[in-house]
């Protein structure tokens, strides 16, 4: 009888630790995905495939990363995320250099994909607020790739250099001067802000 | 007076928060889609993966010092003396002698014993 009772309290307890665990997975993912998407977007310039590299990241990251402590997620979650973003440009390139051998014109997307959402009309001040990130995120894409994840994970997403070098699996040195230089040359771009 | 970085993160953090309704729900179904795929803690591998190595480790040791020991036996037994080996098998008696040899030993000692009585 106390061991039924035993083994249904644990039962219990642990069902509730799951339950606990997939909220905290939910809070973290629903905290990262939106920052996720704008930067998947800067590098891809591509609303679709940022949505979905960022899903690809968040199935990857709940299938076989959820274990993890805590406190790694994040580093972890850009690290998964930033895979998909250099698989994603080496396969585009490849393709982009199959379709210059063959001959084949340059692909500019689908134009119904690439059309002006009417529903996302904004009143006037949001469009220009809207209009200055729109400005940041072109400079920002423009960055070769390396600068764009330090300035984005170090400056925009706030990870220290520590969990920076670990998202981008580079040494800190490396984030240091690909940050410094990212810097520089966005300070060259966005005068206005400054 | 706010930083250029301040400037900079302030404008993504704005675009990041006007994002449009349908890609709000398509990151929501991302979501949801993933938080469904994530297996719960006893059935990830990770969980299993310590328990499991250690668990062969020992069972690796165990068999590696069982055949360790079972042939030192065998070399102890077989080899520990050649020459003595080799009467052992030329000598045409009894298996049962050979086998017993502690306790005919013993037996020729009481002889002796009562003989020197």
């Amino acid at each position: 009888m106390q061991a039924t009772l035993c083994f249904s309290s644990m039962e219990t307890q642990i069902k509730a630790d799951e339950h606990t665990r997939r909220r905290y997975l939910e809070q973290f993912l629903a905290q990262v995905e939106r920052r996720a998407l704008i930067m998947a977007e800067i590098a891809t310039s591509s609303r679709e495939e940022a949505l979905d590299l960022v899903q690809d990241s968040m199935l990857a990251f709940a299938t076989k990363y959820a274990r993890k402590p805590q406190s790694d997620w994040t580093p972890l979650f850009y690290r998964i995320l930033q895979n998909r973003i250099r698989d994603w440009y080496r396969r585009n390139a490849v393709r982009n250099r199959w379709k210059g051998w063959l001959g084949f014109p340059e692909d500019n997307g689908d134009p119904i994909q690439s059309a002006p959402d009417p529903h996302s009309v904004l009143p006037e001040d949001e469009i220009h607020r809207d209009e200055s990130g729109d400005a940041i995120a072109k400079a920002v894409g423009k960055l070769p790739l390396r600068q764009q994840q330090a300035f984005l994970l170090r400056i925009w997403e706030g990870l220290d250099v520590a969990a920076t070098a670990k998202a981008m699996g580079c040494s800190q040195g490396s984030v240091k001067t690909h940050l410094s230089r990212a810097m520089a040359s966005l300070r060259g771009q966005l005068q206005e802000y400054r | 007076m706010q930083s250029f970085e301040e400037n900079l993160k302030k404008s993504l953090d704005n675009k990041a928060a006007s994002l449009d309704a349908a890609t709000l729900s398509r990151l929501h179904r991302a979501r949801v889609k993933a938080l469904e795929t994530s297996p719960p803690w006893w059935k990830q591998p990770a969980v299993y993966a310590p328990v499991l190595g250690s668990a062969a480790a020992v069972a690796a040791y165990l068999l590696l010092s069982t055949y360790y020991l079972d042939s030192n036996l065998i070399q102890t037994t077989v080899s520990s003396d050649p020459v003595e080996a080799m009467e052992i098998i030329s000598l045409d008696v009894d298996l049962e002698l050979v086998e017993e040899l502690d306790f005919y030993d013993w037996l020729a000692q009481q002889e002796d014993q009562e003989k020197d009585a």
